[in-house]
């Protein structure tokens, strides 16, 4: 739907006051569709960015099916903007319903929610590009030195797996790992004394701009086979006692604020993981999702 | 992260919706003290409507438990039917923190 002229839905039975909130509309350079009624099916090509409903419109009684007009606007995940009077029915239908108390009202909201609405659409297109991108990877290499890189990268390739909310857990300690403990290598100890006083993003911040932290980077290479991803995972610290750590069991580590990352990581759906050397490289599998 | 704080009959009550996460350390910091500063003997951590954690998330929620426990406070967590429950599971966090709703 990008290059398309932006959409708004009008739902108003009076003529008069159709017009009113097609003006509204029209003002933020929207092009207008009018709908007698939102749960009936009616022929429409396109997809709202505004839902606008007036005070004379036909709302269900009791249970009826869903219609196409309906079920247009709530694949749109569009702001449905209407009168107190119709909140409690329309939020049945809808996520994302926000009333206006007066019409005056309109058009200063009608302009802010649709900037929030536009803002996260792209990203959502944005999203569903990068998704579609690595599932069609065989081959790829990514260097990042970040916490919110590491966070991004997970949730990415987590999308490629079966159980993606645990996976995304897994490869997310594992990745935030590479960065704290191996490339600005900050011990377990340190991590929970600085968790403890809410210093913990503060100090990752400092030394992330410090000479001798500033130029390191984690370097994950990605491969895939007819079943699984293959993740080989490198940092540029000195490693750890993983030999020790991943004898460990949840319940052996205790209460401990810090340390509980690579247990959690073991238990996340990862076919293998295995550390390699003195610890500051990795690598591990998982099973490809439908 | 988002979060509302209530306080009613000694009990105050932390609901956090979103993602609570590595990054969320300041947020979360703040949210604390303003829980520890009300008059409430209990706290409940609501996690039902969170939709994701990660175990610096876990670990952020130890600290609000510990800083309870200073002041005398206990703390529970409730999960009722949260999407984190099995991210909550697989970190056998029950053995951390005791749930309301067991």
């Amino acid at each position: 739907m990008i290059g398309q002229q932006q959409c708004c839905f009008v739902l108003e039975k009076n003529v008069t006051k159709r017009r009113e909130i097609a003006a509204v509309a029209r003002n933020l350079g929207l092009m207008i569709v009018y709908h007698q009624c939102a749960f009936t099916s009616e022929q429409n090509d396109f997809e709202p960015d505004l839902v606008v409903f007036g005070h004379d419109v036909d709302v269900p009684q009791g249970s009826v099916g869903v219609g196409s007009v309906e079920l247009l606007i709530r694949e749109s995940q569009a702001p449905v903007l209407c009168p107190p009077e119709y909140k409690d029915v329309l939020l049945e239908h809808f996520d994302n319903v926000q009333v206006y108390a007066q019409d005056c009202l309109l058009e200063e909201m009608s302009r802010a929610l649709l900037e929030g609405h536009i803002k996260r659409r792209l990203l959502r297109n944005d999203l569903v590009k990068a998704v579609t991108g690595i599932k069609s990877c065989e081959q790829a290499e990514f260097h990042f030195k970040t916490l919110e890189e590491a966070q991004a990268l997970a949730l990415l390739l987590a999308t490629l797996a079966p159980e993606k909310k645990l996976l995304r857990l897994g490869l997310s300690e594992l990745f935030i790992n590479a960065v704290e403990h191996g490339n600005l290598g900050i011990s377990g100890g340190q991590k929970q004394a600085l968790k403890r006083k809410g210093r913990w993003l503060e100090e990752i911040e400092t030394r992330l701009s410090q000479k001798g932290y500033a130029d390191k980077y984690v370097r994950l290479r990605f491969s895939r086979d007819d079943k699984e991803i293959h993740l080989s995972l490198l940092d540029e610290g000195k490693g750890f006692d993983w030999r020790e750590m991943l004898g460990l069991t949840l319940k052996q580590k205790g209460a401990e604020i810090a340390g509980r990352g690579i247990l959690i990581a073991k238990k996340s759906g990862l076919n293998t993981l295995e550390y390699l050397g003195s610890g500051n490289e990795l690598t591990c599998s998982f099973s490809l999702g439908g | 992260m988002k979060y509302s704080l209530q306080e009613s009959d000694s009990v105050v009550t932390v609901q956090l919706t979103g993602e609570l996460t590595v990054t969320d350390e300041e947020e979360f910091r703040l949210l604390s003290q303003k829980a520890i500063e009300t008059s409430g003997a209990k706290c409940i951590v609501d996690v039902t409507k969170l939709d994701f954690l990660d175990s610096a998330g876990l670990g952020l929620i130890l600290v609000l438990k510990e800083m309870c426990e200073e002041l005398g406070k206990t703390v529970t967590l409730r999960i009722g039917q949260s999407p984190v429950r099995d991210i909550l599971e697989i970190s056998e966090f029950d053995s951390l923190i005791p749930y309301e709703d067991a």
